[in-house]
């Protein structure tokens, strides 16, 4: 017997089931930490009104910076949905940059730009906004160009020919707002887990704190308390946040008509292409030249070639293996969510606290899994796929928000047509849901492909023993190698990154050019 | 024309999965897995000369004390029950020790070890001492006439470096160390006092070993205690930079000794004890001394780097290494995590 295509369409408590299932798979390898708290109860120890304004400070970090990504993400990727302008791609790949490195990297970028630029020394608190800003941009700008590609051209058309451009323009911004800003809380729930920037920058956050329990007292249950206590914060504060959102955009798509189409519009292309410039030289281009600036000394070219070719497998393998696994955890969710209400909620909740779990802790439970866990299960513990299965639990609510679009932007109808004319389930999600989901895969495995490659933490600590990758053999030497070999390091590893966007760009886009872009208008 | 459909598109994510297990395929019959903190820098040529020595195959996890890493000493611990790691190759005492105390580590005493001095390892044979680094004053040349050099650790909370004297965090790495071994020679009421003193005087608490040498070198503070390695990069860059070995005239300068760890319940015990042998050994040594880590020799008659003087020219702290983790573990979770809590 074959399932009903209704199914898609139907709630249910086996939606609720499935959730379930999802999110404790995403949490198991914390659970021997948690379990660990249970027991020994390191909650005296907390010492809650010393970690408590921490919290707090580090909530209005990861805020100030997600804020000020929400506003330039949005207007970002409204110029990039509706317009035509000079060095589109360009800017698309300068805005993807910040996501590509290693958090840490860029509180080197800043402290080499007080070193050897003196004049540029600004306060750790902002530098540590400003990271988090550059960070949460690229997830900001990318959820509103995914939302807006759902809207119609007639749509636009229509709002264009009766209201203006800038109404137009307002109007995507206010359509893309509600979830630019769940990936703006998914970029500053993911900062307030990172401890890299702010240690880097010698900033005393939650996060460092845990990290100084971790590394420096070795007491993980008080960590593991400090973590569920950043956690307990963080639901509230995601449940917070999707109160305010309100009704989701996606589900008053019309999508049987043709495809919003960017086209060349005067005044705003100039806009568009003036603000991506101003952007892309602030938060981009200054940040990764203070970075690379050391590089400009001779190079190590056998040095190079030997951490290339030892570190290479392992860097495409790890971000390739993340990426498929979160593609599957994330789709999986997206599928239980569906249309509800209910299991929206609490599906992206559980999205916004795992993603606010310090990778470390992930990392650690996992460890200590593999070493409670009999041998002739290492296949799968001790070998690459752990790493995998970390970094793509972790990261997994990033395809999973972008999947939840894609199967609210289908319309109930076409279920419901299908049902009449007894297509199944299997030939309907191969003939029409699979062929539509492939940009919203393809998008979900870039973003996490490339956020991997940026999590040195999980790497470092679950990595089987010669399996370094290329971010973490930085992460490694960084310390006492000389700054040229660390910024050319550093290049390599970008300039690797972008063939790697620049392959996927040009299979995406064969036989289009720039001028079959402009013919078409 | 070729375009992406969805099958096609799962076929190629699907066609990745099996790349996962390549890295398990064609393992070498003699391996030896190695966790060290020491940098991968300097880690590596050292692990690859063993490699071609012995042609057993060294598996290495780096990690850096310097980028605040949750760091090997905790998955070594949590491995603890089925170890991965063979040997544990540690850039200084303290973490040696902490893994004897967690029941983390097996003793072994090489035969390479016979001359090595033995108050620098642990009696028991738990951890054992080679090349050292050392704590030193790192100042910057261009603004600290040679009159005033500083001479001792004191001197960083002297009234004419007020708010130019800088140190990293004490919570991490060797400076922790350096802390512990303050409390243990001077006593705890003398080393809260150095402390207290440097917070008066304006000192500042930077990320890292790396940054108090960055700020030295940029000028943004005039001295700070830091390693030999990084001072040695430093020099090695051309940076205008300066150092002194402190308190050459009262309590010596802290010495911290590489250690070579062998874990209980490794997997490969046989080439664990090679490689062992292999790093307590005076080729070893001579390595690390040549390399840009500056790494001074703890025996006698090997030639050391050539910016440093040897160990028996240098006035060295009188530490009791075993007894340090127990020190660095009481003052963490009191005075000094209280004392950077409320300065930096």
């Amino acid at each position: 017997m074959s399932l009903s295509v209704l199914v898609l369409e139907r709630p249910g408590r086996w939606r609720l089931a499935g959730l379930s299932f999802v999110i404790a798979v995403s949490l198991l390898p914390t659970l021997p930490l948690i379990l660990a708290i249970r027991e020994n109860a390191p909650w005296a120890t907390l010492n809650v009104p010393g970690f408590l304004p921490l919290l707090i400070k580090s909530l209005a970090i990861s805020f100030s910076g997600a804020a000020a990504a929400l506003v330039l993400g949005l207007c970002k990727g409204v110029f990039f949905s509706l317009y035509e302008y000079r060095a589109k791609r360009l800017f698309l790949f300068l805005f993807i940059i910040p996501i590509m490195v290693p958090p840490l990297l860029w509180s080197v970028s800043f402290n080499n730009l007080s070193f050897y630029f003196r004049l540029i020394s600004m306060h750790k608190t902002v530098c540590l906004v400003f990271i988090t800003a550059m960070v949460t941009l690229p997830l900001v700008a990318a959820s509103t160009v995914s939302a807006c590609q759902t809207l119609t051209s007639s749509q636009c058309e229509a709002v264009r020919l009766t209201a203006g451009e800038t109404r137009l323009f307002w109007l995507c911004l206010r359509f893309a707002f509600p979830p630019a800003a769940v990936a703006a809380c998914l970029g500053a729930f993911g900062m307030l887990a990172s401890p890299g920037p702010a240690m880097g920058l010698g900033l005393k956050t939650a996060i460092s704190e845990i990290l100084v329990s971790f590394s420096a007292l070795y007491d993980m249950k008080l960590a593991s308390a400090q973590c569920v206590m950043l956690s307990a914060s963080t639901l509230a504060l995601a449940s917070f946040v999707l109160l305010v959102s309100g009704k989701r955009p996606m589900e008053l798509l019309a999508s049987s008509s043709k495809r919003l189409q960017p086209s060349f519009q005067g005044k705003m292309s100039t806009l568009a292409f003036v603000f991506s410039l101003l952007c892309s030289v602030l938060l981009v281009l200054i940040p990764c030249g203070a970075l690379l600036f050391p590089a400009f000394t001779l190079p190590d070219v056998s040095l190079l070639a030997r951490t290339l070719s030892r570190t290479l497998p392992y860097s495409l393998l790890y971000s390739a293996g993340s990426a498929l696994v979160a593609l599957f955890l994330g789709f999986a969710l997206a599928f239980f969510m569906g249309r509800f209400n209910l299991t929206r909620t609490i599906g992206m909740s559980a999205m916004l606290v795992i993603f606010s779990l310090p990778p470390s802790l992930t990392a650690l439970g996992f460890v200590y899994s593999a070493a409670q866990a009999p041998p002739w299960l290492d296949f799968i513990f001790r070998s690459p796929i752990s790493v995998c299965m970390a970094q793509g639990f972790r990261l997994f609510p990033v395809p999973a928000l972008l999947a939840a679009r894609y199967f609210a932007s289908l319309p109930p109808s076409w279920a419901y047509a299908a049902e009449i004319q007894d297509i199944s389930l299997k030939r309907f999600s191969f003939k029409v849901l699979s062929p539509l989901a492939c940009k919203t895969l393809l998008t979900g495995f870039l973003l996490v492909f490339l956020l991997s490659g940026a999590d040195v933490a999980t790497v470092l600590l679950i990595h089987p023993p010669g399996g370094q990758n290329l971010p973490l053999a930085i992460f490694t030497i960084m310390a006492n190698a000389p700054r040229g070999q660390v910024a050319q390091l550093c290049s390599l590893y970008l300039a690797l990154a972008t063939i790697f966007l620049a392959s996927i760009s040009a299979i995406w886009n064969r036989g289009k050019t720039w001028k079959s872009y402009q013919a078409s208008y | 024309m070729f375009t992406l459909s969805g099958k096609k598109i799962w076929a190629c994510l699907f066609c990745l999965l099996p790349l996962m297990f390549l890295p398990g395929c064609g393992k070498q019959k003699e391996e030896v897995v190695v966790y060290t903190s020491v940098d991968d820098l300097f880690a590596r040529p050292v692990a690859n000369h063993f490699e071609k020595l012995t042609g057993i195959k060294v598996r290495l996890v780096t990690d850096t004390e310097e980028t605040k890493s949750t760091g090997l000493l905790n998955r070594l611990i949590a491995e603890k029950d089925r170890p991965v790691a063979d040997v544990f190759w540690s850039g200084d005492p303290v973490r040696a020790a902490l893994l004897k105390e967690k029941g983390v580590s097996a003793p072994y005493k090489s035969p390479s070890a016979t001359d090595l001095p033995p108050q620098l390892s642990d009696p028991e044979g738990y951890w054992t001492s080679f090349s050292a680094r050392v704590r030193m004053i790192i100042y910057n040349r261009e603004r600290i006439p040679e009159n005033q050099k500083p001479l001792s650790i004191f001197d960083l909370n002297a009234e004419r470096f007020k708010g130019r004297a800088c140190i990293a965090n004490p919570l991490f790495g060797t400076t922790s160390m350096h802390a512990a071994a303050l409390f243990q020679v001077l006593g705890r009421r003398k080393a809260k006092k150095f402390f207290e003193d440097f917070a008066r005087n304006g000192g500042k608490i930077l990320a890292s070993n790396g940054d108090v040498k960055a700020s030295v070198a940029s000028g943004r503070c005039l001295l700070g205690l830091t390693d030999s390695d990084d001072v040695s990069v430093a020099v090695a860059e051309g940076r205008p930079v300066g150092f002194i070995f402190p308190d050459q005239k009262g309590m010596g300068t802290l010495l911290i000794p590489n250690c070579a760890v062998l874990i209980k319940g490794a997997p490969h015990v046989e080439q664990a004890m090679k490689f062992i042998d292999f790093l307590l050994s005076p080729e070893t040594e001579k390595m690390l001394a040549e390399s840009q880590a500056a790494q001074i020799p703890l025996r006698p008659g090997i030639k050391g780097p050539e910016i440093f003087p040897t160990i028996q020219e240098i006035k060295v702290m009188k530490v009791d290494y075993s007894k340090l983790a127990i020190t660095l573990e009481r003052i963490m979770k009191g005075f000094l995590k209280q004392w950077t809590d409320k300065n930096s």
